[in-house]
């Protein structure tokens, strides 16, 4: 499909301005864009609903206009955002109309084969329990599959679409979407749709184009459509885009607004709990975190640090679960470590450089632990990771310490450029509480 | 295996359909034809039929049976089933077309044309030459023509498109204006009111053959419009825009309904007077029954229309003999009440229809 310099809207107003884009066989683009973006307008546009009053659509090489209904419907679906309907059809008989523009002759009667698209239609949608039920007495999302359905037996070689997911919870939209890159994978199917939700889109569609006030970005892999500064110029709001774990596609998420209480900052000192057995430390805020921890490891969000000694387990992950779940700890909210040895000797020790403070604690097998009052990003976390080690092999030579070590920081927003000054307070602290901790420990 | 069952059973259950519906319309014939001042036993009925159709004998009938049946019960009843027929058929139409469940065949404001052309006749007592007694409903049928053309005309003036909305407003329009026009008429009429208001209130009585023979071409034209339209019905509910893009001719197929059903319309209020409910209420009631696959939901409403309409007058007649009241108070009487019931069912949002 092609379209050339598209423009058009409703009655004079002029909502899409100049629009091109081609898609491919076989290919899914999202178009996205704030509301009011004049994406719908821009569906009704390229399917014909709308008349354009400028530029053209090409489909499979013939001009749009120079289809006949029937045939038009022969080789392209669209599922609306919403069918409203003023009587009730069984699911069979609404999906059934799919076929509508196959069927010839005066009488029309259903072929075999016209049949058994629809049984196919209504299994691949999972509509096909329901069958003979009112369409009225299903739920949304329901109906919206219903909808699918008709227009996939339509067997259509491109399919539009308008915010499909919409009524959908997580588990459908899932199906939903697996279905279509499905058929535009196996079938060459052609897909075109309109989404809400960035990262859905930025999951599932080879191509990605922004809409804003009715002119079109050009047409991009999500890869390089979905960037903070495009958001961002798009929307017109603050996101932060995150990774995916398992997938290249990026993921964008929105930024609420902080809370304007200025925090104070967390005395980390006075909240260590130490213990024949364990070190502990609870605080009221989620800390984020950066460790080698059995339990929290990587990066997550804990509000309770915990040093448990504990006899050798043959699996040490499953045994210090077992322990904390007993004495009821939220694991989720839990960066825990354990050892065999006794835990009563440890060293801490506070450092500060102005509003800037770190809170350093070795323990036993040169465990470290360092909390920082103040925001640090990912790769300072990683820094701050690759100095502890650093120093810690400085003082103890190589495979001196073993022990986990935890970064943490409240996060709460400081003012600019205070990596440096926190670099500099943890070499010298943990070096410090290092050897400390060393001449302790013998 | 079990979806092979379902649809076995679907299948048997639109026979159904067809065998109650039939039986439902025979029924009422019969009884029609039967019921009256003066009693003929069913026997009898069928014993004439018998005779007129196979020239079997008449056995030791009255004669007089066979006059009363064929010269003024049976073009009544025959005249009834179709105008029954008509209506609930251009009813079931014009709700499917014009996706509002309220519509009936009177929406379009065609009735009122046709009750315009009717009144304008009575009123000035014209008797055109050739056509004589035929002149009331020839001039209304044309006058229900014209109205359609008009409104049609004056929709598509208002958007090139002629949308569903627009059809109604305009026909809301229509309406009104003819119904004012009408209320003119009764003002200046004076003494001889009866009747025009007689004709307003419809009947079927006293028409004999020849108005059924008038109205026969108008009918058949009509239904088979519409029958094979019946597909093309189903996805129009959608919309407009949905039924374009399911491969539908929206602007073709929206003309050749809406001229079927406004023949239809304009030609059953011509022959009988406005008949109100019958094209709204049957067309519910067949789709409560049986669905709203139009492809089968037309000729069930016509046969239950039909039927109902045969009814009505024999009650219409009976009821407090020898006054026969105007058909159109039973179907009044019973259309209103089920009018509010589907409104009440529609607005709540419960089980819809």
């Amino acid at each position: 499909m092609k379209a050339e310099g598209l423009s058009g809207g409703y009655g004079d107003s002029r909502l899409i301005n100049n629009v091109s884009l081609t898609v491919e066989k076989g290919e899914f683009l999202g178009i996205l864009g704030p509301n009011g973006s004049g994406k719908t307008t821009l569906l009704h546009l390229l399917t014909g609903t709308l008349p354009a009053k400028k530029g053209r659509v090409y489909l499979a090489g013939k001009l749009l206009a120079d289809y006949k209904p029937k045939e038009l419907a022969q080789i392209m679906a669209v599922l609306p955002q919403k069918m409203d309907q003023a009587f009730t059809f069984t699911v069979e008989e609404t999906v059934a109309f799919g076929r509508y523009p196959f069927q010839t002759g005066l009488f029309r009667q259903q072929t075999e084969k016209g049949e058994a698209i629809v049984q196919e239609a209504m299994e691949q949608t999972g509509v096909a329990d329901f069958a003979q039920k009112p369409i009225r007495e299903l739920s949304g999302g329901e109906q919206q599959r219903v909808y699918l359905a008709q227009a996939l037996a339509q067997q259509p070689r491109i399919l539009f679409l308008d915010e499909p997911t919409n009524f959908l919870d997580l588990a459908y939209q899932k199906d939903l979407l697996d279905l279509i890159k499905r058929l535009t994978r196996e079938s060459g199917l052609a897909a075109v749709s309109v989404f809400h939700d960035l990262n859905t889109a930025s999951l599932y569609c080879d191509g990605l184009m922004f809409m804003k006030n009715g002119t079109a970005g050009p047409k991009q892999k999500p890869e390089y459509a979905v960037t903070e500064q495009s958001i961002k110029a798009v929307y017109d709001t603050d996101v932060t885009a995150l990774v995916h774990q398992s997938s290249p596609k990026p993921m964008i998420v929105i930024q609420p607004e902080k809370d304007s209480v200025k925090r104070q900052s967390i005395p980390f000192e006075a909240l260590l709990q130490a213990g024949r057995d364990d070190i502990l430390l609870q605080t009221e805020i989620p800390l984020r975190t950066l460790s080698s921890t059995p339990i929290g490891a990587g990066f997550s969000w804990s509000r309770t640090l915990i040093h448990k000694r504990l006899p050798d387990q043959p699996d040490p992950i499953e045994g210090l679960t077992a322990c904390l779940s007993e004495s009821g700890f939220q694991l989720q909210e839990t960066c825990a470590m354990a050892s065999s040895e006794r835990l009563d000797r440890f060293v801490y020790r506070t450092y500060e450089d102005g509003e800037l403070s770190v809170f350093i604690c070795v323990q036993t097998g040169f465990s470290i632990w360092i909390l920082i009052n103040g925001y640090a990003a990912d790769q300072f976390f990683i820094k701050a990771l690759m100095a502890a080690e650093a120093e810690r092999t400085k003082v103890l030579g190589d495979g001196g310490g073993t022990g986990d070590i935890l970064i943490a920081a409240t996060q709460t927003q400081q003012s600019e450029n205070i990596e440096q000054r926190l670099n500099q307070l943890i070499k010298k602290g943990t070096a410090e509480c290092i050897k400390e901790a060393a001449e302790l420990f013998e | 295996m079990r979806k092979a069952f379902t649809r076995i059973r679907l299948r048997n259950n639109r026979y159904a359909a067809y065998i109650i519906g039939f039986s439902f319309l025979a029924v009422s014939i019969i009884l029609g034809i039967s019921c009256g001042s003066l009693h003929i036993p069913i026997p009898a009925v069928f014993r004439v039929f018998w005779h007129q159709g196979f020239g079997g004998s008449i056995g030791s009938d009255d004669p007089m049976y066979t006059n009363i049946m064929m010269n003024i019960r049976l073009p009544r009843v025959v005249l009834a089933a179709l105008v029954g027929a008509a209506l609930s058929i251009a009813g079931a139409a014009f709700q499917g077309l014009l996706k509002n469940p309220l519509a009936d065949p009177y929406t379009l404001g065609v009735s009122s044309g046709a009750s315009v052309g009717a009144v304008v006749t009575l009123f000035l007592g014209l008797h055109l030459p050739v056509i004589g007694g035929f002149t009331l409903p020839v001039l209304s049928v044309a006058a229900a023509l014209a109205t359609m053309a008009a409104v049609l005309f004056f929709s598509r003036l208002v958007h090139a498109s002629m949308s569903v909305s627009t059809l109604i407003l305009t026909g809301v329009i229509t309406n009104s204006f003819l119904g004012a026009f009408i209320s003119l008429i009764i003002a200046l009429t004076g003494d001889n009111l009866l009747p025009i208001v007689h004709w307003l209130l419809g009947s079927v009585s006293m028409r004999g053959w020849s108005y059924v023979i008038l109205f026969l071409p108008f009918f058949l034209l009509g239904t088979i419009l519409l029958i094979i339209n019946g597909r093309e019905l189903n996805v129009m509910t959608y919309g407009e825009d949905k039924a374009k893009l399911l491969g539908v001719s929206v602007q073709q197929r929206k003309m050749m309904i809406l001229i079927a059903g406004s023949l239809l319309t304009g030609s059953a209020v011509a022959v009988s007077g406005t008949i109100g409910f019958v094209g709204l209420v049957i067309p519910h009631i067949t789709r409560l029954l049986w669905g709203t696959d139009h492809r089968h939901l037309l000729p069930l409403s016509a046969l239950l229309g039909a039927g109902f309409l045969v009814l009505a007058d024999l009650l219409s007649r009976t009821i407090i003999e020898p006054i026969e009241l105007p058909i159109g108070i039973i179907t009044s009487l019973a259309g209103a009440p089920v009018f509010a019931l589907i409104l009440i069912r529609q607005h709540r949002g419960g089980r819809s229809l």
